[in-house]
């Protein structure tokens, strides 16, 4: 994989480099937090994933784009490991892709439920590849789910019996929003609680979520290991997600923020992409994010003039 | 090569001894390192083979850190005792014991800083980011850092009793808010921090034998008479004055 990109790259893998013809990105992108694997983890996804390519190379960030989806690789260090609390729906339409991913995760991964028939699929399963990221596997069709991979958000611990208020919430925030189905427990299944919610599928701006509350002890919370990011066009737009989200929530460093569910989330301006792809403005850009904690278009701009 | 980083900031003068730079081009052999670079905290930077380390040190660099190889380049940012602290906004504590990366202290601020050191490709560049970063986090925590700097000088000048009040006074701050920062960044309370000094102080008369009765160094130090300046002397080397000044402190 590296000899490929070096070529590509004309022997300059330090820099990051948009490979890709310039296109319309979601508007909400997940985000996997790693130790220094994630360009193995890249190039793990791209080998598995049938049409998965890496879009974007560079010694922190690596993009994968799998389906027309994009999925954020960050090398960020030790301190947060991604945990099953989001985990990526991924839907394979035949058998064979099934099989293929689930060997390849299950080489020191951890399994959550074996592949095997459940009534909601013929074939499914959930794993924790090696590098801790939590995928379900589904054989099924596209068209039922609405996208090749949907971000799965599992409310447990405190955060159970919220997901109702996280729809609300959620669906008040972006535009075009909306609840497509909600399936809720049964009485007889203990120890979750009738009338909770069992899974929840919800649009947001056009992009497939799902969410679930679970009340087994799971020994997990929501944490930065794994990120929903918004790509915003305008400051209007970052003020707007950034304001709202951290409402009875919390703001952290250059841009992250974490939900009144603990959610954590990214909102970036999409100029950054095309600063961050330039050797000249980079550095530049970087520097004035460092001390940012809500992105100011402006001022970053600014910064790359200099 | 071995270099010096000369465009410290006035701000960060109060703060950082020095930025030392060394690279692969000349390996330092062991004791051609700097001398006061043990006992002084530090932010180091390495980098090798594009591996890139970025890390604090509460007390000292320890020794292995300093080794520099082939295509490798290291910068450390030699800070004032108690400096990087408030600076960083990491107790004592946290500092005690192993270094702390960058990423765990602050894992989205270190990949900005990272971003900028991918970006900066002389070594002269990466010292500018470097320097710039320690200079946003100086000025962000300035109080602090200024609360921690005033009070441990004013008492290594002046470690009398009241010297607490002074530094209240000149502060501006309650007792209350003062003991918790100086405590949480120093590691011991003010009171125990002065006597400390107080004790050294007399101790450098002793040994020097700058006097004709030891009454003489009990005032000149703060001591409220000779009796409590032998209880501290006690309290500090398990053995009296008078003693230490025949026997030396290996006889107890």
């Amino acid at each position: 994989m590296s000899v490929l990109y070096n070529e590509v790259l004309g022997g300059y893998p330090n820099f990051t480099r948009n490979l890709t013809v310039k296109h319309m990105k979601e508007l909400i992108t997940p985000c996997l937090w790693f130790d220094n694997q994630a360009k193995e983890a890249a190039a793990l996804y791209c080998k598995v994933f049938p049409g998965a390519r890496i879009v974007v190379q560079s010694p922190i960030v690596t993009e994968i784009e799998v389906a027309g989806q994009h999925i954020t690789l960050l090398d960020g260090g030790p301190m947060y490991r991604p945990n099953p609390s989001i985990s990526l729906y991924y839907i394979c339409e035949t058998e064979e892709e099934i099989d293929n991913i689930w060997e390849a995760f299950s080489r020191d991964g951890s399994l959550q439920m074996p592949l095997d028939k459940y009534p909601w699929s013929e074939k499914y399963g959930w794993i924790s590849d090696r590098f801790g990221i939590s995928w379900q596997l589904s054989l099924g069709k596209i068209e039922t789910g609405g996208q090749k991979i949907t971000p799965f958000l599992l409310f447990v611990g405190d955060q159970y019996g919220r997901v109702e208020e996280a729809i609300q919430h959620y669906t008040s925030i972006f535009k075009d929003s909306g609840t497509d189905s909600i399936l809720r427990y049964s009485k007889d299944e203990l120890p979750d609680i009738e009338g909770k919610v069992k899974l929840a599928r919800i649009d947001l701006d056009g992009q497939k979520f799902m969410l679930m509350e679970s009340a087994h002890a799971h020994k997990f919370a929501f944490n930065e290991g794994v990120s929903l990011t918004i790509h915003c066009n305008t400051q209007e737009e970052i003020d707007h997600y950034w304001g709202k989200l951290t409402e009875r929530g919390a703001e952290s460093m250059c841009g992250w923020l974490k939900d009144r569910f603990g959610v954590s989330w990214q909102v970036i301006p999409t100029v950054l992409g095309k600063l961050m792809t330039d050797p000249n403005k980079a550095g530049k850009a970087a520097k004035a994010f460092m001390q940012m904690r809500k992105f100011d278009i402006e001022k970053i701009v600014q910064a790359t003039l200099d | 090569m071995q270099q010096w980083y000369s465009k410290i900031d006035p701000i960060l003068k109060d703060y950082v001894q020095t930025i030392l730079v060394l690279d692969n081009s000349n390996p330092l052999a062991a004791d051609d390192l700097p001398l006061f670079t043990n006992g002084v905290p530090a932010l180091l930077y390495t980098s090798q083979n594009d591996h890139h380390r970025l890390s604090l040190f509460g007390k000292a660099v320890d020794a292995e850190s300093w080794a520099v190889n082939d295509d490798a380049a290291l910068i450390a940012v030699l800070f004032k005792p108690f400096a990087i602290g408030p600076a960083f906004k990491l107790s004592a504590r946290e500092l005690k014991n192993e270094p702390i990366e960058l990423n765990c202290w602050n894992p989205q601020k270190a990949m900005a800083l990272n971003l900028q050191l991918i970006h900066a490709p002389s070594t002269a560049e990466k010292m500018e980011v470097l320097h710039h970063f320690v200079l946003t986090q100086v000025t962000s925590n300035r109080r602090e850092c200024e609360i921690v700097r005033y009070a441990t000088d004013k008492m290594l000048e002046d470690p009398k009793t009241d010297v607490l009040a002074q530094i209240l006074q000149e502060l501006r701050l309650t007792e209350r808010t003062f003991q918790r920062i100086f405590k949480k960044y120093v590691g011991i309370a003010a009171n125990e921090y002065r006597r400390i000094c107080q004790f050294q102080m007399a101790f450098y008369q002793l040994k020097a034998g700058q006097f004709d009765k030891l009454t003489d160094v009990a005032y000149a130090n703060g001591y409220f008479d000779q009796s409590h300046y032998i209880r501290s002397f006690k309290e500090f080397t398990d053995t009296t004055p008078n003693d230490y000044l025949q026997f030396g402190l290996k006889k107890k």
